[in-house]
């Protein structure tokens, strides 16, 4: 198991590379000048542009900008936003936070909706119960999470003022945005577990489980949920990708510090130091995500082994 | 009196003692993000807007023309508005404690024109500035390499700011407006969490302010919280979150008006309002007869009630009529007319020969590409009405609206037949920006006009201190703009605010840019 880990480890380095590398050329492939940005609507003489373009360090070589950064990002300078001048460090540092801690509330949100939804409608198959379930998950994936955000904000912060609107820090600021953001996991989810809860509660195994006179509840979620997960788990590290780009309007909507909006706004200034810190952090994200749920396979279902 | 009655007394007293003098927080719910904190260097009002509490200009102007003593007690210019005096008020200190003199006022100047501080609003502001020379510790002389009489305005924009010079260099130029900001204003710079939020503090030791901005109210703390989301910020108002609001969706703006405990201010904005250039070097629009169809073809009214849910005015010329120097002829110039505006085309040859709905003249066709940016929608919304009103008199428009980099590369190069412009400038001088030749060829001069009877106007506008001469040449200016049809002027826009009315006495400078709170008090 160790050793897996390891070689998994050793494996996402040139990973990590290779995205450094597409991510550079990618930036600086596509048209547009971040000097020109950078200036904007103002004055702007080419003499003033080719100084700005100097000073951010964009009239070298690709190759030595490429290395440049490659270097000081090992050594662990990110470098300042060409934007605005703030090292890119601190900038991560102090949305990061923010954002972790809405993408696992909305993550939470989300199992604990969308699996209690998904074994109830399987369990009651075709009822009115299974319909209802499955129209609030419909409910769930085809509202534009800008349209929820704003109904939970005009319900629960103008009309009964229980929450606030803005800002983060502390739990009663975290509630509406990870509720509208978990609402679509959920709805997927939701449908996920109820057709793998039907596949599993009609085979064998349960068939027994029940015949040797164990309780419903223990058939359920010992017998068949945990086998019913597996697939569940696996969508749940795409779930992750989708709750970040979901941030990016949860964060704007419910005016919270994070960087999803930061991704965003620096891809369309072409601030290169931010986007490449970014694209690499998630990058490294999704790595960890994908090896924390091949390994939790093998809690769930003992046949999956990395020996 | 009973042991009872006089503790109940008490505390009422107390509770009345400290309600009355109450120190408050005023939180500000603000549309948009910004760079630094830093007036002299930044391209955002609303960098202003917050900085105006912690760096005092020289001067303040309460009304567009009108100039009242602040930081300089007395200023004279001399005849040819080469060169301006300034004293200086005695007994200032910055917030680090240093005292405020010559030296900070050329240390801020100097600058601002530092071409490696890459200044932008200030920049432009200060014009062809070339130095200052102190005549004593409280006496400046800011020489012009060439006549610039729009100096007084500048020196009392928020951008042009005095700043400490020690504590600047006690913080370095890399950190400076992102975790210092060091002036002689009512309030001190805390904090500023990039996209989130600014904290300003009362100064304790401020000088007392300008005459006439009266006393000072019970404000202790100031939190600008960046609010992206219009929806958010006005829901942000009505839960209490925030005590006020700028950048009010018109939408919103109404109901807000109507409520209970809400107070809004719809203020006229000065300078140039929403408009769209033309590039008048790029054919077709080299050809005025067309420039004069659009111009006839434009709803301005039609497009206040649909963009702006008819707040703001149907723009008349360059200058909006709040700004000094503002003809009122120019509103009779053109008026909505597709039947005369399709006269104008066919006049000059224009003519639908193959029956498409779209003109053409010597095998051209009357098509005209508009750049955007498409992440605006506003910019989106004036595209697409444009689009409709000339397809009435068979002018075809293409929508391309862009990212940023994609649209600066566009417009800067002179691709472009149509883009938008909106800039809220305080003195008629600022149409130098629109149609002076300096700043046609990539620069903010969109128009690419090029004219030497313009730049001859302009330069003599600098040139002219008194107001009534000025007053001539910038009417003259305006006309001459509108006769030559360069640009078409949309809508001279309100600024909106939307506010608790337990907020008082909050002051607007700068076209109601400027949101000013020094002498605000928020009752219990």
């Amino acid at each position: 198991m160790f050793q897996y880990i390891l070689r998994r480890f050793f494996a996402a380095i040139p990973t990590i590379i290779l995205i450094s590398i597409l991510a550079f050329s990618m930036l600086h492939l596509i048209p547009g000048d971040p000097a020109e940005i950078f200036l904007g609507e103002n004055r702007s003489t080419p003499e003033l542009l080719a100084q700005v373009r100097h000073d951010m360090g964009l009239d070298r070589p690709l190759h030595v900008q490429y290395l440049d950064y490659l270097g000081d990002t090992l050594r662990g300078d990110l470098g300042r936003s060409l934007n605005n001048g703030q090292p890119v460090l601190q900038e991560i540092n102090n949305r990061l936070p923010s954002t972790l801690e809405l993408t696992f509330a909305a993550l939470l949100i989300g199992v604990v909706m969308g699996v209690s939804l998904g074994i109830i409608s399987a369990l009651k198959h075709n009822t009115w119960i299974d319909s209802l379930a499955m129209f609030i998950a419909l409910l769930g994936v085809s509202m534009p999470i800008f349209w929820s955000s704003l109904l939970l904000i005009f319900f629960f912060s103008v009309k009964l003022q229980w929450f606030p609107a803005i800002g983060q820090g502390g739990i009663e600021r975290l509630i509406l945005p990870a509720f509208a953001l978990g609402l679509i996991s959920s709805a997927t989810l939701a449908r996920l577990v109820r057709s793998s809860m039907l596949e599993v509660l009609s085979q064998d195994y349960v068939r027994t489980a029940k015949a040797k006179g164990l309780q419903p509840r223990v058939v359920v979620l010992r017998h068949a949920l945990k086998n019913a997960l597996v697939p569940t788990i696996t969508i749940l590290g795409i779930q992750f990708g989708q709750l970040l780009s979901g941030a990016v309007i949860t964060e704007t909507i419910f005016s919270r510090l994070g960087v999803g909006r930061y991704y965003v706004e620096s891809l369309l200034n072409k601030d290169f130091p931010v986007v490449q810190a970014l694209t690499l952090f998630i990058a490294g994200a999704y790595v960890l995500i994908n090896l924390l749920i091949d390994l939790s396979y093998s809690l769930l279902d003992p046949r999956i082994r990395y020996d | 009196m009973t042991a009872t009655r006089w503790l109940r007394t008490l505390l009422w007293a107390t509770i009345l003692l400290t309600a009355g003098a109450s120190a408050q927080t005023l939180t500000y719910g603000m549309g948009g993000n910004f760079d630094q904190v830093d007036p002299n260097i930044t391209t955002f009002t609303r960098v202003a807007r917050i900085t105006l509490h912690v760096v005092e200009p020289l001067l303040w102007q309460p009304e567009a023309g009108q100039f009242e003593p602040g930081l300089a007690t007395e200023w004279s210019v001399n005849d040819d508005a080469t060169e301006y005096t300034f004293k200086l008020r005695e007994g200032v200190t910055f917030h680090d404690g240093t005292e405020f003199n010559a030296d900070a006022v050329k240390f801020t100047f100097d600058r601002i024109v530092n071409p490696d501080m890459k200044a932008q609003t200030a920049f432009s502001q200060i014009g062809p500035y070339e130095r200052t020379e102190i005549i004593s510790p409280y006496e400046v002389k800011v020489v012009f390499s060439t006549p610039y009489a729009p100096f007084l305005d500048s020196a009392s924009s928020p951008n042009l700011g005095i700043i400490s010079p020690t504590a600047y260099e006690a913080t370095g130029e890399e950190d400076w407006g992102l975790t210092a900001l060091v002036g002689t204003g009512p309030f001190k710079f805390v904090s500023y969490t990039a996209d989130s939020e600014v904290v300003l503090e009362r100064y304790d030791d401020y000088w007392g302010g300008a005459d006439f901005l009266g006393d000072a109210g019970n404000i202790e703390q100031i939190i600008y919280k960046i609010v992206l989301e219009p929806s958010t910020r006005t829901a942000a108002l009505e839960s209490g979150e925030v005590d006020i609001i700028d950048e009010v969706a018109e939408i919103d703006f109404e109901f807000l008006s109507d409520r209970n405990g809400i107070a809004t201010a719809a203020l006229a904005q000065s300078g140039s309002g929403w408009s769209l250039m033309m590039n008048v070097q790029n054919p077709p629009m080299d050809d005025l007869a067309v420039r004069r169809a659009i111009q006839l073809a434009s709803d301005k009214e039609g497009m206040t009630l649909a963009i702006w849910n008819g707040l703001g005015t149907p723009a008349c010329g360059p200058i909006s009529a709040v700004t000094f120097a503002f003809e009122p002829e120019t509103c009779e110039m053109y008026t909505y007319d597709v039947d005369a505006a399709k006269q104008v085309l066919e006049e000059a040859g224009w003519i639908d020969s193959d029956g498409d709905g779209i003109r053409e003249k010597d095998g051209q066709r009357l098509t005209l590409g508009h750049y955007y940016r498409a992440e605006s929608s506003l910019s989106q919304q004036m595209a697409d009405y444009m689009k409709a009103d000339l397809a009435q008199v068979g002018i075809e428009v293409e929508l391309n609206g862009l990212s940023r980099s994609g649209y600066f590369d566009a417009v800067r190069t002179g691709e472009h037949h149509l883009q938008n412009w909106w800039d809220p400038f305080t003195d008629p001088d600022g149409m130098r920006i629109l149609f002076h030749s300096a700043n046609a060829g990539g620069g903010t001069n969109r128009n690419n006009y090029i004219n030497e009877e313009m730049d001859a106007l302009i330069a003599e506008g600098a040139a002219t201190p008194d107001s009534a001469g000025r007053e001539a040449i910038y009417k003259q200016i305006q006309k001459k703009v509108m006769d030559e049809a360069i640009m078409v002027f949309y809508n001279d826009s309100d600024t909106l605010y939307a506010y608790e009315d337990s907020l008082e006495n909050v002051q607007f400078f700068g076209g109601g840019q400027y949101p000013y709170f020094f002498g605000t008090t928020i009752s219990d």
